[in-house]
């Protein structure tokens, strides 16, 4: 950021912006992927459709329009190719042309060129390999997806306002809802290790950057890419037969044959969230190396600070897990596409050639034959990444909460490796437990008890963080600012949605509710209120050494309490009306459920009223706050002891790590940087 | 900085020397990533069981359907292409630790021509299936595990090219072979999942 003024003052060195920086960049990168698309699909509309493969008959059974669904093949690979337009563009693949062809070595110096040094504002919107602009693009980018994601909310709960009512058409309402939750766990699973996986991290353990820079590069690069997708879902309409149109009408789970039987906008949703993963695994693979090989001397294991903690337990879910839902999608894309058999059981005897499940022309004769394909196995794939991603969203914000409790209440923290324990506990059960999303599908129900204990068994080594959480605040003295609150509206709310997780995870208590507005009650409990309001917390406390401006103090009191108002009569009413058992996903409901949903619907409203406000001060914060010292909370750990703002390699010498980071209590030398009020309070 | 350094939990270090270990760094890297590659394909492995084990109406190999037949031996070929690659590679590995220049260009250019040669046999194995993707749980899951070892193959392409020319080119030591060890991984991998789709129709066969 030191460079982003040097426009202005100095004449000697640059001359104003040079259009040469434009090449290659991201406006490169959209033109190729424009190009790309357009490639892709014409490629496969008119030419490999029609002339290649049509009547050939080479094949039994390779009719043309029969066999494959050529306009949704025409999309996938428009889309496949404006992914590769897109990387070609950005010049994400030029070291790997330098590499084989065996050119010379980048040196330190090109490097430096790559990490954006001396490139101003431009080097935000381009392939820049310094973690800290990966860090902005990320916080930038995940805003952006939290603020669509929570207008799809809104709409949903416009539509729920009062039963009977049509503010969307029911395709177009559960295109919204579907959306809307893919949108939103894409944007949560981005929201830690994206910005400050990435911004915070490297410097937290004596870094001068991540293990691999352009990799890191690249994971954002997917990411952006993935949305770009993403946008299409509204508007393709490939003129499914059966008639769904356009959207996506599952859900976020995108269950088996119903993801083959819902409209056209599947394709890109399922390109899109594949690239997504992709982006999320190798984040992961990146971070994880990073912690291991990457530390600065001194800093063991049992010294890193527990945000650290937090992010490694999730980049290990991510790069184990993930895959499993990728396998998933393809086999979505394979189904509707190139029409595989995956998710079909058997037929349903139209030998037409029209796309219908479970029409499938016997080679030759024209009978229809049994498939053999499975629903639970689209099940199985979904949870098996479903639950593990439930904890990779929140153990950040685990590890969050726990880094900064001991900052507010300036104590050290109580029971650090209980903590690791409890982070590492979750990471390791949450493999264990995924079939509870299955206890009424009818599949190996003689498992429900050995799922039940494990879902159950979970909420020991949660225990053991909310155990670290209370020893430390006990008779600390508390400086309340904004991410103190969020920290401690985490601990009341995630309590919520872990109490009502338990009542979920009894079988006969399931029975009931599930498919219901407790489940969706129960799960924002803890994504919004826990994960979201941690990531909402930690922006604030990082911000003033992201962006070296503090964030105004009152716009985020009123806007934390507006939060925390509206979301918990919102989601409290809805866990009570989920009770009397409206279900979920609907567009419409009974009169009787009538007053707890005008509640939620008003104070949903009220929450994102709240969270606008909230990122209006980001803004305002950013331009004109406050200008932020080095280290405004008093904090110990090591990305509050290097300059505002942050230089280009972080450490003018890497620093020798001494003690673990939470020493609070010693009395702090005089001279010391901080005006922070709790600085002197000794523990 | 470093005044301020000391209220942390740290001291200002006296090197400007990295203290990273590139190698090591690298290393740990491209096994991470061979490990989320290796869950791709144990995923659908378990779907392949998981269909064969849950499939309706007996319907795991429809009848009227030809069997795997001759593409059987395809596949064979096809893994005795790639163990052959991979004992090069091993033998390139030997060479360039004992920093034998020649054996280390003999390994990695009979590593790249067998990996050529099996990318082109799997493209010829892919259009002689007997088979379609419409032809039931069987064949969408065998098509698909077979398309992903193709991807690995497509993937291997630049890995083997950057390698030969690499190595032609002297640029790999006893001291720094990282190139070598890293793809290794990979390709190791990539050979060995070969050898699984070949043998999986013999141990798991189609019909039920
Ligand atoms: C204390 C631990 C938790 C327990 C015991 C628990 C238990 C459960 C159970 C049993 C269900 C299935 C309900 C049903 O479908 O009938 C469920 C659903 C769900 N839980 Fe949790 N949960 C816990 C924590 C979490 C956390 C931390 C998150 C997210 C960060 C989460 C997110 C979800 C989601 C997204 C669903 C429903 C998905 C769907 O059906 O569409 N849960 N939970
Ligand atoms: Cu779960």
């Amino acid at each position: 950021m030191a460079t982003a003024t040097a426009g202005a003052e100095s004449t000697t060195t640059r001359t104003g912006f040079q259009v040469s920086k434009l090449f290659p960049s991201y406006l490169t990168g959209a033109i190729l992927a424009v190009v790309g698309y357009f490639a892709g699909y014409y490629l496969i509309k008119s030419f490999v459709g029609p002339h290649l493969l049509a009547g050939t008959g080479t094949v039994p059974g390779n009719e043309p329009g029969d066999t494959y669904n050529f306009t949704e093949q025409a999309l996938l690979w428009g889309f496949i190719f404006m992914a590769a337009g897109w990387f070609i563009g950005v010049g994400a693949l030029k070291y790997v042309f330098t590499w084989l062809l065996g050119m010379k070595d980048p040196d330190h110096a090109e490097e430096m060129k790559l990490a954006g040094k001396d490139d101003g504002w431009i080097r935000y919107f381009r392939f820049t390999t310094d973690h800290k602009v990966v860090g902005i693009q990320y916080l930038v980018l995940v805003s952006l997806m939290l603020a669509v994601g929570g207008l799809l909310a809104m709409m949903i709960r416009t539509e729920l306002i009062f039963p009977g009512a049509r503010a969307f058409p029911t395709e177009t309402y559960n295109t919204i809802v579907t959306m809307h939750g893919l949108l939103m766990i894409m944007a949560t699973i981005s929201m830690f290790i994206g910005p400050f996986g990435n911004f915070i991290v490297p410097i937290m353990i004596g870094a001068r950057d991540m293990a691999f820079p352009r990799l890191n590069a690249l994971s954002f690069a997917f990411l952006l890419i993935s949305m770009a997708i993403f946008a299409f879902i509204p508007f393709v309409d490939m003129g499914q037969a059966g008639g769904a149109g356009g959207g996506v009408q599952t859900g976020w789970t995108l269950y088996g044959p119903l993801a083959d039987q819902t409209g056209s906008g599947i394709i890109p949703l399922a390109v899109s969230v594949i690239l997504a993963g992709v982006s999320s695994m190798l984040g992961a693979v990146n971070l994880i190396t990073t912690v291991m090989a990457m530390r600065a001397p001194g800093m063991t294991y049992t010294r890193l600070p527990m945000f650290v903690w937090g992010i490694i337990a999730s980049a290990i879910l991510s790069a184990l897990a993930t895959s499993s839902f990728t396998v998933d999608l393809v086999m979505i894309l394979l189904d509707r596409v190139y029409k595989t058999g995956f998710f079909i059981a058997s037929t349903g005897g139209n030998a037409t050639g029209v796309y219908l499940i479970g029409s499938n022309p016997m080679p030759g004769n024209g009978q229809t034959i049994p498939i053999g394909g499975n629903a639970w196995l689209s099940q199985n794939l979904f949870w098996f990444f479903g639950h593990p991603e439930v904890y990779l969203i929140v153990l950040p914000a685990f590890g969050w909460v726990m880094e900064v409790l001991p900052v507010f209440a300036r104590k050290p923290l109580f029971g650090y490796k209980t903590g690791i324990l409890g982070i590492m506990g979750v990471t390791v059960l949450s493999f264990l437990v995924w079939m509870h999303h299955e206890f009424v599908s009818g599949f190996l129900p003689e498992l429900r008890g050995f799922y039940m204990a494990t879902t159950e068994m979970i909420s020991i080594p949660t225990g053991l963080v909310f155990l670290v959480a209370i020893g430390t605040l006990w008779r600390g003295k508390l400086w309340m600012t904004v991410p103190m609150l969020f920290a401690l509206s985490f601990v009341w709310n995630f309590l919520i949605g872990g109490l009502t997780g338990v009542y979920l995870s009894d079988v006969p208590a399931d029975i009931q509710l599930h498919g219901g507005m407790f489940v969706t009650a129960h799960f924002h409990f803890t994504f919004v209120g826990g994960a979201l309001f941690g990531f909402f917390g930690a922006v604030y406390y990082w911000m003033p050494k992201m962006t070296g401006r503090m964030m105004d103090e009152r716009l985020g009191q009123i806007a934390f309490w507006g939060m925390n108002i509206g979301f918990n009569v919102a989601f409290l009413s809805m866990l009570y009306v989920g009770l009397q058992g409206m279900p979920r996903r609907v567009a419409d409901y009974d009169p009787a459920f009538a007053t707890a949903n005008f509640i939620t619907s008003i104070f949903a409203y009220l929450l994102a009223a709240s969270i606008v406000l909230y990122f209006y001060n980001i803004i305002v914060s950013w331009i004109a706050g406050e200008k932020a010292e080095a280290n405004p909370w008093g904090a110990k750990t090591l990305e509050w002891q290097i300059p505002t703002p942050v230089p280009l390699e972080n450490f003018e010498e890497i620093p020798v790590v001494t003690s673990g980071p939470y020493d609070y209590g010693e009395p702090v030398t005089a001279g010391s940087s901080t005006g922070a009020p709790g600085v002197q309070v000794a523990g | 900085m470093d005044a301020s350094l000391e209220h942390g939990h740290a001291e200002a270090g006296a090197s400007h020397v990295s203290h990273v270990d590139d190698d090591q760094k690298v290393r740990i890297g491209m096994f991470l990533y061979v490990v989320t590659d290796i869950l791709f394909a144990l995923f659908l492995l378990i779907s392949y069981l998981f269909l064969r084990a849950n499939n309706t109406q007996g319907a795991w190999f429809p009848a009227g359907v030809p069997t795997l037949g001759g593409v059987q031996g395809i596949a064979l070929l096809e893994a005795i292409l790639l163990v052959v690659s991979g004992i090069a590679f091993i033998v390139a590995h030997v060479g360039v630790r004992g920093d034998n220049q020649t054996l280390t260009r003999i390994g990695v250019v009979i590593a790249a021509l067998g990996w050529l040669v099996a990318l082109i046999v799997q493209f010829y194995f892919a259009g002689h299936l007997p088979f379609v993707t419409t032809n039931g749980a069987f064949a969408s899951i065998y098509i698909t595990l077979t398309g992903y070892h193709l991807y690995h193959l497509l993937f291997a392409a630049p890995m083997m090219i950057g390698l030969t020319v690499r190595s032609l080119q002297g640029r790999y030591t006893a001291a720094r072979h990282l190139g070598i060890t890293t793809v290794g991984y990979f390709w190791y991998w990539a050979v060995i999942l070969g050898i699984i789709i070949w043998l999986l129709p013999i141990v798991l066969p189609p019909q039920l």
